[in-house]
Parts: structure tokens; sequence; C-alpha cells
């Protein structure tokens, strides 16, 4: 397993988004990612 | 008929049963889920993570079964995603049954601090807590790995919206994307994620004003905007069945004064919305709504519809004649009954609900475990339906 080094917020949450979200920009990256989240929080 | 003039032959069914239009025959809205995955001779734990499976259920279903819309086509669980995230998901399933534990992401001096920032609250107390010490070591291949199946997802999505609606001229219930913005009352938040249903029911007695504070900062921020693109859109939508549909739970935990001051201000305003653009908005009243049938009796024909699950329709139909039914066919006799039995109810809803116009016909609880429905029954319902003249 890795270390979660993306724990802190705003910035470590960002840092993820562009890494794991590369290819969109703006606030599509971030409809995306809060999908994303919104899966992993409820689902 | 091929698929895209029957797909809209079928929207335009639907929307002249909402609209209390008289119909040749009555449409069928298939309420199926997980039974269909049995039906083909699968377990759960053979289709939930297997998208090859999950769309061999749904066209085996769609041959077998002739019906005009189905209500999950094989999409409605993410456990690809959450598994690749690792253990700790609410969703659960085995061989029989998929079910959901109850979870609450907040308390209620909590519930600002979601509003303020729900990505961060999401970020720095809901993910930890869920994941526990392994949230600690999702590092970036896990991260990516989770994205990855998001975006199969995303894709197998897409694919079976095509299969069904390509292939079978199966047509959507409603425009409720996500990517647009689902409407979700800030009370069924509270019910489902936020508070859950025990210390909702408790948060209504004890801190009722810090539960209407949450509930119209959330509806402002998220059903006020929702309400102003709906008066200012173009009205009904008809590349879909109806323009909107949606879930009402958390009623079935409240007395009519926490209803009159929780729920029905809110509900009230988005139904008014549509009510005056002329819009078809579905109404899943999951448990029973029959208590509450005042609030709703002033709407004119064709705005709302109801998706009963426990309420009997023809004592609905007495209480609220403005409002269409869907449903009406208990998961009990199409287990329990004998197909002459099952086509014999079926005929007195489609005959009593359904002669000019008002009904859609449907299974009041979705249909999810193996006996919910015997498949001679089911198949011999079907049949009926879509064959049967009024």
């Amino acid at each position: 397993m890795g270390k979660n080094e993306f724990k802190s917020y705003p910035e470590g949450y960002q840092k993820l988004m562009k890494k794991i979200v590369p290819w969109y920009f703006g606030p599509m990256r971030e409809k995306m990612m809060r999908l994303l989240l919104t899966i992993l929080t409820d689902g | 008929m091929n698929a895209k003039d029957l797909k809209q032959s079928r929207v335009q069914l639907f929307r002249d049963a909402a609209n209390f239009k008289r119909t040749e025959r009555i449409p069928h809205f298939a309420n199926v889920v997980t039974w269909k995955v049995f039906d083909a001779g699968y377990t759960l734990d053979q289709a939930m993570t297997n998208f090859d499976v999950l769309e061999d259920t749904v066209v085996k279903f769609l041959e077998r079964y002739p019906v005009d819309g189905l209500m999950d086509v094989g999409i409605r669980n993410q456990f690809t995603v959450t598994e690749a995230f690792g253990q700790g998901g609410y969703y659960y399933y085995n061989e029989e049954v998929v079910g959901i534990h109850d979870h609450a992401h907040c308390t209620v001096d909590t519930l600002m601090d979601y509003l303020d920032d729900p990505a961060k609250y999401a970020w720095e107390v809901i993910l930890p807590k869920k994941y526990g010490e392994s949230w600690d070591e999702k590092g970036l291949d896990v991260w990516k790995k989770t994205f990855s199946e998001y975006m199969r997802y995303v894709k197998y999505i897409l694919h079976m919206s095509s299969v069904t609606g390509k292939q079978y001229g199966l047509p959507s219930l409603s425009p409720n994307n996500p990517m647009m913005g689902a409407i979700v009352l800030g009370i069924e938040e509270l019910f489902s994620n936020l508070l859950g249903i025990q210390q909702l029911s408790v948060a209504m007695r004890r801190s009722p004003d810090q539960i209407e504070e949450f509930i119209n900062r959330w509806d402002a921020e998220r059903i006020t905007p929702a309400i102003e693109k709906i008066r200012n859109g173009k009205g009904p939508n008809y590349k879909y069945c109806f323009d909107s549909s949606i879930l009402m739970l958390a009623h079935n935990v409240m007395n009519k004064k926490q209803f009159e001051r929780f729920y029905w201000p809110h509900m009230k305003e988005l139904l008014d919305a549509y009510a005056e653009k002329g819009m078809n908005v579905r109404i899943f009243t999951e448990g029973s709504i029959l208590r509450f049938a005042d609030y709703f009796k002033d709407y004119p024909k064709g705005t709302l519809t109801f998706h009963l699950e426990q309420d009997d329709p023809f004592a609905f139909r007495e209480a609220l004649p403005n409002v269409c039914i869907m449903g009406g066919m208990t998961t009990d006799l199409l287990a329990n009954g004998t197909p002459d039995e099952c086509v014999a109810y079926a005929k007195r809803l489609c005959d009593e609900l359904g002669k000019d116009g008002g009904f859609i016909f449907s299974e009041g609880k979705m249909l999810s475990y193996r006996n919910d429905a015997n498949r001679d029954n089911y198949k011999a319902v079907c049949d009926f339906v879509s064959s049967y003249r009024l």
C-alpha cells in the first residue's frame, strides 16, 4: 500500500485532482472529482 | 417500427397517461432492479462487479418481457468504484442481497460545517472516519485505480443507454442526470446521508431550529437555483418519460406538524414551478403518502405522478383524483399468486384506474430479491398489459 500524501485540504485535494483528472480543466475537472467524491462518501 | 420511433411512441404514451389523456393501452414501466439478475440465472455476487453479466441480465429481461420502460438498466450500483478504493463501503452484497448500512456523515452540530464546504468536510471528516486507518494508505496508485474504475463505470452507463435506447427503443425515465444536477431536497439528504434515520428523528424533536436552518440554507443554495432554471426553461422535454423524478422517503418518520415545517414549503415551491411550466413530475413515494394527500390536491391534472409503494391505489385515486398513479402491482401477488390471479388483478388496475388516462402500470416495490416475483406470473402480467386494449 502507498501513503496518502493528499490528506491536507485544499492543497492535497487539489494536487490529487490534477494528478488523476489530468485531461479536464477548470469546472469540468472539479465536477468529475466531486462526483467521484460523492460515490466514495455515500456509496 | 424502428427503435427510435418505438422510443418516441413510448415517451408519448407515458406523457399521455400522465396528462390524463385516454390511451389505446396502458404503458408499463417495469420497477425491476436486481430481480432480473436471478431471473437471468445469476447470483448477485456474480453480477454486481461484472458489466458483461449485468448487460446480459438486462438484455435477457428485455428479450423476455415486453415492457415500455425499465427502472434500472444495470447501472445502479457502483461497486467497481468503491471496491477499487478498498473495504469500507456502506453498500454491501452477497449471493442474494444488496443492502445499505444506515449511516450518518454529520451530527446536528456539524451540519453547517458540511454546508460551508462539502468537499472539505468529505476530505477531512467523512472519508477519514469511513475508511479508518486505511485512509492513511490511500496512495496515488489507489486513487488512479479508483478513478480508472470510475471512468469505466461512466462508459458502461453510456453503453447501456445505447443498448436499451438504440436496440430496444426503451426511453429514459427522466433527465435526472447527476451531471445536470439531480434535485434532492435538504430533508431527504439529512435522512439518507447526513444524519440518518435515527439522528434525524431525534433532531426534529430536540433541535428543530438547527434542522430548519440547515434545510433553509441547503434549499437556498441548491433548490432555488433549480427552480429558477425550471422557470426560465422551455418546459416539458419529450426526450424523457418525465421532466423530473423525485424521491420521497423522509416523510415516513414525520408527523403532520413536522411535515409542514421541514418538508412541504420546500416541496411546494418546487412543484409549483413545474406546474407553472406544464411539466410532468414523477414522485417515488416510498412507504406511504396517503396521510399527506391533502397537500397535493390542488395541482392540476398532468403535473404529478405518484409512484406508490405501499398505498392502496384505489384508495389513493379516491383521495387524489388529480394525480396520475404509477404502480399498483404488488410483489405479494407476483410472488405468491397464480398467473390467472395476477392477470385478473392487472386487468382490474387497468380498467378501474386507467380508462380515462392517469395510470401507468408498474410494480409498487422495486423487484430486488429472488422471491419478489415468480417468473411465470411476471411474464403473464407483462404479456397481458402490453396487449390489452382499453
